[in-house]
């Protein structure tokens, strides 16, 4: 005889204490360190802070430890703890140009001020495995060189100086300014995102945006659906200090130094043969090292800035709505996977009406005298 | 009064989360069932001419993010400094701005048309205005009618006059734009929503 | 804000309360118009229930009375976990008894029983815009809920009579609300929307994931999209509930065998526990002789 199953609280701690086992694994084999995870898996711990919009490599660490190693999973984790802090204001803009560059290479130059340095990178390695890192073997003592990149400046301020680059900020397009004649930003975690969206928002939104999606976007405008013809004008990766001005002192005070990636493309150029042509420009930004998602994310930002640029808008990379919507990974997961939710009073509706025409499809059959062959049939 | 050599001190709510929660399930009940009376605290001192009652709804209502107007003999130091400095909302003079305007009586009401009736797009983006009313109960009276109203009701408030109706009435004409008022009374409020229909 | 110690009442920030019962006040002063609000990460995925927790938490008191459904049940895993959250964050007490309820939060069903104008239903949304899959952007749904522009949705329903000889919707069945504007009643069946049609209770909808909260204020009227010679009608069943025999409630199918052995429960298991407590009894409780 059914009865109706209970015990939905006693299966959920189960479920639980399983997850936690299996988080843990054999266990005779060492616990993960938090700090294994920050030092050697850095790179995935970039991506959760990017994604996760929170700059703190311990917690991010330990997100992923939490998550069993599933970066969107761990994202979420960052997220949902941002919410709970407290909010004391915004920085003061980070000056990329002051950034004491560890990598720095440009695609549109063969040499330039400050030089390209490579950096620590996988671009020029061969994709051999190397069983080495099997038996955990350290790599060779680094020889100490000389170490001044001094301060670098931007490669695409080489082009703006000879009037090539449309400027930086206040292109067409950019937000207005106010009364005290600056450009005020808006914050996409305290608004609602509307659409259209102005470029801020839009670099807000691409930023914490899943870069697997991106990195598709990008890839497509390469392939011809928008094509904006890029080149890598700079790729820095480095430290910058971040400044905030507290109301109580009314002077700017250094509160952290965080790693970031930023990529700039230089991309088709507008005007014409009457109106003097300059080259436009792309914008990426991550925290950490993610050169992958900052160079993705130059490309769709140049591609969504079709409107503005008098371009028509043809692909999907380029439509706003299109990418924007859907370039969370956190609000994507949740609705994609929510499918495994109960949905089976909703699935009885439709049940219910699909009898209900195969009855009458089947009524009608045996009206329009099938019956006699039916009949015949069986 | 000038030569006042310090700044009175008035509080608050004394706990903030509850009682400000509190006060908003009755604003939810007084707009979603317009012409109801329901009951309010206040804090206990607050600037002249700002009622409990009024203040109550600021502090549940208003934050950085609400610019507010005020109007009339609202527009005091005393009562924009309250009301900066516990709920840190901007005060502004120009109406256009205001998420929130406060009157101190239904004479002091602006001209419509310089507050935000919210866009054919974005309705919400409406103001919303509060004003002292009275006391409830007596005064002219009007029937009202519409969402939250199962028939009909009968509403009044002594400091609503037939000029205020007739606004009103243009107001909800405006429908799916236009105001939301709610009304502050000695220890209740009243809420009329742009939707309500309004007959003398 | 949240501490390692414990939570603000109820986990949200006063801040975002705030920013919420400003939403909804103005969702409640235009019955059925979608007021985009910034919707916070909450610490359950969007996609379950977010939007509807974030209503809850912006309106419940020390003094609220919680229930908890989804699919009609209390105790499907989902309405569990909000029901625990709350519980936890908020101190509050909670039932699974509608009546006694002064809250219902709910997933895809409105309970069977009559509410009352002292008790508030949150609804959880995924997608709140009703013409989103007859149009994909925003920015062109909002200008037809703006010029009352709902000529695709009234297409698409003639359509469905044309090819099926039916309308194909069965939940999330669009509604006109106050003559005005189009509404989805969130995945609820069809069977439903009768109950949203001018009920004593608030009724207040919640999209997390979209950032979207619309409502129904008490006593309005709201009407399932029809056409004069093709009525809204909802659904029946043949079967009455096998436990509590009742025959006007939204019975669940319970695929008892591989042979195609079924049976139908009512889907509000308070109704039909209630129904049993007072003696009623359906055939199979009374094949087994049981009471």
């Amino acid at each position: 005889m059914y009865v109706p199953v209970k015990g939905g609280e006693r299966a959920i701690e189960n479920a639980h204490k399983l997850l936690a086992e299996e988080r843990r694994g054999n266990r005779d084999t060492p616990d993960l360190d938090v700090a294994q995870i920050d030092e050697q898996l850095a790179l995935a711990v970039d991506r959760v802070m990017t994604e996760g919009s929170l700059y703190d490599r311990e917690l991010a660490a330990l997100a992923i430890k939490q998550a069993r190693g599933d970066l969107i999973e761990a994202a979420f984790l960052l997220r949902a703890f941002r919410t709970t802090l407290a909010r004391f204001g915004y920085s003061i803009p980070i000056d990329t140009g002051q950034m004491v560059v560890r990598r720095r290479i440009s695609a549109t130059y063969k040499d330039l001020p400050g030089g390209q340095v490579l950096g620590p990178t996988f671009d020029y390695t061969h994709r051999l495995i190397d069983f080495s890192l099997l038996e955990g073997a350290d790599p060779e003592n680094l020889e100490e060189g000389e170490s001044d990149m001094g301060v670098t400046p931007h490669v695409l301020n080489i082009l703006d100086r000879e009037g090539l680059m449309e400027p930086a900020n206040g292109s067409s397009g950019a937000q207005e300014r106010g009364e005290d004649g600056e450009v005020h930003v808006g914050d996409l975690t305290r608004e609602p995102l509307e659409f259209p969206a102005d470029r801020d928002i839009r670099l807000q939104r691409l930023a914490r945006g899943d870069e697997g999606f991106l990195l598709a976007l990008g890839y497509s405008t390469q392939r011809g659906y928008g094509r904006n013809h890029p080149f890598a004008g700079e790729l820095r990766l480095g430290e910058v200090r971040v400044g905030f001005v507290p109301e109580e002192l009314g002077f700017e005070i250094e509160i952290a130094e965080i790693t970031v990636t930023e990529c700039e493309m230089v991309n088709q150029f507008k005007g014409s043969k009457n109106v003097s042509p300059q080259f436009t420009r792309g914008y990426g930004l991550t925290f950490g090292h993610c050169e992958r998602k900052a160079m993705s994310m130059a490309l769709v930002d140049r591609a969504l800035r079709a409107k503005e640029l008098d371009e028509e808008v043809e692909a999907p990379g380029q439509d706003e709505e299109f990418v924007l919507a859907h370039a969370d990974n956190v609000e994507a997961t949740g609705f994609v996977e929510h499918l495994k939710l109960p949905h089976y009073v909703d699935f009885q509706s439709e049940l219910e009406l699909v009898r209900r025409m195969r009855a009458e499809i089947e009524a009608a059959k045996v009206r329009n005298g099938d019956a006699e062959q039916i009949e015949a049939a069986e | 009064m000038s030569g006042l050599a310090q700044q009175e001190y008035f509080a608050g709510f004394g706990d903030p989360v509850h009682e400000a929660q509190a006060c908003f399930r009755s604003l939810m009940e007084a707009m979603s069932r317009p012409g109801s009376i329901v009951e309010v605290d206040g804090p206990c001192e607050v600037p002249a001419p700002l009622s409990p009652v009024m203040a109550s709804v600021a502090l549940t209502l208003c934050d950085y993010e609400t610019p507010i107007g005020l109007v009339g003999e609202l527009r005091s130091d005393a009562v924009a400094g309250y009301l900066r400095f516990h709920t840190s909302a901007p005060v502004v003079d120009d109406l256009t701005e205001a998420a929130f305007v406060f009157l101190p009586n239904v004479s002091a009401l602006p001209d419509l048309g310089t507050m935000r009736p919210g866009t054919a797009s974005y309705p919400d983006k409406s103001a919303t205005i509060v004003i002292d009313a009275g006391s409830f109960g007596t005064g002219l009276d009007v029937d009202l009618s519409g969402p939250g109203i199962e028939t009909h009701v009968c509403f009044s408030a002594t400091g609503l006059d037939a000029p205020f109706w007739r606004h009103a009435q243009a107001n909800h004409e405006r429908y799916p734009l236009g105001l939301d008022i709610i009304f502050c009374g000695p220890n209740a409020i009243a809420a009329l929503p742009r939707s309500t229909k309004i007959e003398a | 804000m949240a501490e390692t110690s414990g939570y603000n009442f109820a986990y949200l920030d006063e801040q975002t309360k705030r920013m919420i019962r400003r939403a909804l006040l103005k969702a409640i002063a235009v019955p059925g118009y979608q007021v985009p609000f910034a919707s916070r990460e909450m610490p359950m995925p969007y996609g379950w229930g977010t939007g509807g927790i974030q209503v809850t938490a912006s309106i419940v008191g020390r003094d609220d009375v919680l229930k908890v459904i989804d699919q009609g049940a209390d105790d499907t895993t989902n309405a569990v976990s909000i029901r625990k959250f709350f519980k936890r964050t908020a101190g509050i007490e909670t039932t699974t008894q509608t009546h006694e309820a002064t809250i219902i939060q709910t997933r895809h069903r409105i309970p069977e029983e009559d509410l009352r104008a002292d008790q508030i239903m949150v609804f959880q949304v995924p997608i709140p815009e009703p013409l989103r899959f007859l149009e994909p952007r925003e920015t062109e749904t909002r200008k037809m809920h703006a010029l009352e522009e709902y000529g695709l949705m009234h297409v698409k329903l003639y359509e469905d009579i044309s090819q099926h000889g039916h309308i194909a919707t069965t939940y999330a069945y669009p509604v006109a609300v106050k003559q005005r504007y189009v509404m989805d009643p969130s995945p609820i069946p069809k069977f439903d929307n009768p109950k949203i049609n001018r009920s004593p209770a608030l009724m207040l909808f919640g999209a997390g994931r979209e950032k979207r909260i619309y409502a129904v204020p008490p006593f309005t009227d709201v009407h399932s999209l029809d056409f004069e010679d093709f009525p809204f009608e909802i659904q029946t069943w043949r079967e009455a509930c096998a436990l509590c025999g009742a025959t006007g409630s939204f019975l669940d199918e319970i695929v008892t065998d591989d042979a195609g052995g079924r049976m139908f429960v009512c889907s509000d298991t308070d109704f039909c526990e209630k129904r049993r407590e007072a003696g009623h009894a359906g055939p199979a409780l009374a094949a087994e002789g049981a009471v």
